[in-house]
């Protein structure tokens, strides 16, 4: 699954039980830095800066921005309360500063506050409308609401305003969402071209990852796989990167391969899709122990995951209600296609096929070309007996990406081969 | 108007953004607050956790329920808190013993959140000793814990004094330093913040620079001199000499060796601007100022030791970032004057530049300094 701009896992302050006052968050905004962090020196020196020029928001802003970066390189979310409080800092000495707002909308973004984050960058935009952080943040947090047009309308502007690898992959992303897979490749090409940052390793080895999962949707695992091992060049353990190879050396039936691809990617950032399929391969390579642990792994993240551990659960058939509650739950808050679809497996796992068919209808809305929403589609529809629609479904996930998923091509086919194909 | 409406609604978000509870669906991490005293036999603890996170260690996830359903469950669960909460903040006595925890008072906090108090018994600590929290796996993942240390010890009249100080711990960085409260052994910890790290010889430069562009009032000195020096070489010994002299206080004041006070530094330099604008309107400007610049140059030097001492210069690396923050200032230097020089030459073979506009300039620059110099009396 192509995951959207936003990184996937994350979080948000709940200071306020306990009274944080501004100091709290002057010392969690300055709070000691890891030995290992990728941005330490940018962390140190901002964090300096920031001492001797208290009074400047700016200042303030710039430690936030660097933890933010160093949330993204690592898997502990709770970076997030250190820029959230970087922010707070900022708007206690100015209310209104623009570029705090934009903190604070991304630190939303990344708890999954997807309304708010939306609503803090509207804000910004409405006084600043060439804004371009704001405009990046509306569009994610827009994407993620389900509001297509909005997102696609800022990321145009964004284009027009600051083109580069932000505003190119949000296209290149938005263009594969609606199907247009040539556009969707022309504006990751530009948006590589744009990644030429030395400080920015994590955003080239993101945008590279993005395209090798263009190829990845298109069958080609060979081309997915070459550029998952692009990206790893330019950023070692790079946790994306690992997980596509590790789907790439499952569909290709090379388990031992994915479950060291895997195990790597797992140390690097778990996650629940991650530990899912280390479960799967360490079944298939009777590690009885190894699928245990991960599959405990899958509980403790799905706390933070609800789409992800849904999608598991329905996967194994396993305590369906669940699965639907907790989808349910992320729809609440997200109206993407992923959640709809997350919602619809769980509903046809439940045995509610009418429900699950008008939430897998809405995934796939848009004309996104992911085998995995196709094959979800066409399951439920032949369950409640609409034999051709679901089985021209199945075949087209097949012939778009005939090793989308084992388990699930391998069902596919099981399906076609009951209905007669 | 619309300008002031958007900045009412600006505000509006924000404050909202920062003041109301998040919404139960976003995914929360969690904060808490520990207050850690060291006390006769041992250490008392004052935690705060959210109610939520809290509640969802018990049976029932209280979390989400009224108010005193929750407190009730919590305090039918004390079993649990105790264990998998208290128990594991580790510290040791002095002879390495672990200092067993229990759980005393559990209950609402004021802020709507969970309150607890422990206690930790121990045959008595070392001066210092590095506690270690071990509960995160009780807690939401990427869980901060904000702790407050204090500790008491005899002033210089004898009665108790207590000083406090403030420390972010989390899975990764999991210890804590907690100063002895034994009266007789110790010295109250810094009410300072944990002495800050470092930046790398590159952040130093980085600020260095960062400095020189931000500092507009040695800029505008620097420009006063620029505007009436249109022989390079002459500008080029003249920046040479402000460079030597400030250099040299700066170096003196970093390392300890003169130290005037900051309003005094400040003051000079908002009077040096004032008077180099001065004398710009006279003939002597255009002749080489080297003993003025010099002098001017080592009020400067004390200006910037200033800004480097609020950077917090590490006592070991002294020498090489106080070089590499030099350095910086002088790149930064050399880059307005590349940039400003040419233009002003160019400017120079106009009629009105010697005339007009430099007179201007001059007199605009005694002014600037002149209000700099009231603000900072």
């Amino acid at each position: 699954m192509v995951t959207s701009a936003t990184t996937p896992a994350s979080a948000t302050a709940t200071g306020e039980a306990l009274g944080q006052s501004i100091d709290d968050a002057r010392a969690l905004c300055l709070a000691t830095v890891p030995a290992d962090s990728r941005v330490r020196s940018t962390l140190l020196g901002s964090m300096a800066k920031a001492r001797a020029f208290a009074d400047r928001p700016d200042a303030w802003v710039d430690v936030g921005q660097a933890w933010m970066r160093q949330l993204r390189s690592t898997s502990d979310s709770g970076y997030a309360l250190h820029a959230d409080a970087c922010a707070r800092v900022a708007l206690e000495i100015a209310p209104d500063q623009r570029r705090a707002l934009g903190l604070l909308a991304q630190v939303r973004l990344d708890a999954h506050d997807f309304a708010r984050a939306r609503e803090i960058a509207q804000a910004v935009l409405s006084r600043e409308p060439d804004d371009a952080s704001a405009l990046g943040t509306s569009s994610d947090a827009a994407l993620e609401l389900g509001d297509v047009a909005a997102a696609t309308d800022a990321a145009q502007k964004l284009i027009e305003l600051a083109p580069g690898l932000g505003a190119y992959a949000r296209a290149s992303y938005l263009r594969w969402l609606s199907g247009d897979e040539p556009g969707a490749l022309e504006m990751a090409r530009l948006a590589i071209d744009s990644a030429g940052d030395p400080d920015e390793l994590d955003a080239r080895a993101w945008i590279l990852v993005q395209t090798a999962h263009l190829f990845w949707h298109r069958g080609d695992v060979e081309g997915a796989e070459a550029g998952y091992r692009m990206a790893l060049q330019v950023r070692p353990e790079y946790a994306p990167a690992l997980l596509g190879l590790g789907k790439a050396a499952i569909a290709t039936e090379r388990d031992r391969d994915a479950a060291e691809h895997l195990g790597r990617a797992l140390a690097a950032h778990a996650d629940v899709e991650t530990a899912a399929l280390a479960s799967e391969v360490s079944q298939r390579l009777n590690d009885a122990a190894g699928a245990a642990r991960s599959e405990a792994m899958i509980e403790d993240l799905g706390r933070h995951d609800r789409r992800g551990l849904a999608l598991w659960l329905a996967n194994r058939r396993a305590d369906p209600a669940r699965a639907i509650e907790l989808a349910r739950g992320e729809l609440r808050v997200r109206g993407d296609i992923y959640t709809e679809d997350a919602l619809g497996w769980a509903l046809y796992a439940g045995g509610q096929l009418g429900e699950a068919e008008e939430h897998a209808e809405r995934a796939v809305r848009l004309g996104t070309r992911d085998a995995l929403l196709l094959y979800h589609l066409g399951a439920i529809r032949i369950g409640l007996g609409k034999v051709a629609a679901g089985k021209a479904l199945l075949e087209q996930a097949l012939r778009q990406n005939p090793r989308f998923d084992r388990a699930g091509a391998a069902d596919a086919r099981r399906l076609l081969g009951r209905v007669g194909s | 108007m619309r300008a002031a409406l958007a900045t009412v609604a600006l505000v509006a978000v924000a404050a909202l953004a920062c003041l109301l509870p998040r919404l139960a669906a976003a995914h929360a991490i969690g904060l808490s607050r520990g207050e850690y005293r060291a006390v006769a036999n041992g250490v008392q603890a004052q935690m705060t956790f959210d109610r939520a996170e809290l509640g969802a260690l018990l049976e029932g996830s209280p979390g989400d329920a009224p108010e005193a359903a929750a407190v009730f469950a919590l305090s039918s669960s004390r079993g649990v808190i105790e264990r998998r909460i208290v128990q594991r903040v580790r510290i040791v006595d002095r002879g390495g013993l672990p200092c067993p925890g229990a759980l005393l008072e559990l209950g609402p906090s004021d802020q709507g959140g969970v309150a607890l108090t422990a206690v930790y018994r121990c045959a008595g600590l070392p001066e210092t000793t590095s506690a270690v929290i071990e509960f995160w796996d009780a807690l939401t993942p990427g869980h901060r814990h904000l702790v407050l240390t204090e500790a008491t010890s005899p002033n210089e009249t004898g009665s108790p004094s207590s000083a406090s100080a403030q420390q972010i711990v989390y899975a990764r960085q999991p210890r804590f330093t907690l100063a002895s409260l034994s009266p007789a052994t110790t010295a109250p910890p810094s009410t300072a913040p944990p002495a800050a790290e470092s930046p790398s010889l590159l952040g130093w430069l980085t600020l260095g620079i960062e400095h020189i562009l931000g500092g507009y009032d040695h800029l505008l000195f620097l420009l006063a001199l620029v505007i009436v020096m249109p022989v390079l070489k002459t500008l080029a010994a003249t920046v040479s000499v402000f460079t030597l002299a400030h250099s040299i206080t700066l170096a003196l004041a970093t390392l300890g060796v003169v130290a005037p006070p900051t309003s005094w530094v400040e003051c000079a330099i908002a009077l040096s601007i004032v008077y180099v604008g001065l004398e710009n309107l006279t003939a002597r400007a255009s002749s080489p100022r080297f003993a003025l610049v010099f002098g001017f140059g080592l009020i400067h030097g004390f200006g910037f030791a200033g800004a480097l001492a609020e950077l917090g210069l590490p006592v070991a690396a002294a020498p090489t970032a106080l070089l590499s923050f030099n350095a910086g200032v002088e790149l930064g230097q050399l880059a307005v004057l590349a940039v400003v020089f040419p233009l002003v030459q160019r400017l120079r073979r106009a009629a009105w530049f010697g005339p007009r506009a430099v007179p201007a300039f001059s007199l605009a620059t005694a002014l600037a300094g002149a209000v700099w110099f009231f603000e900072r009396v």
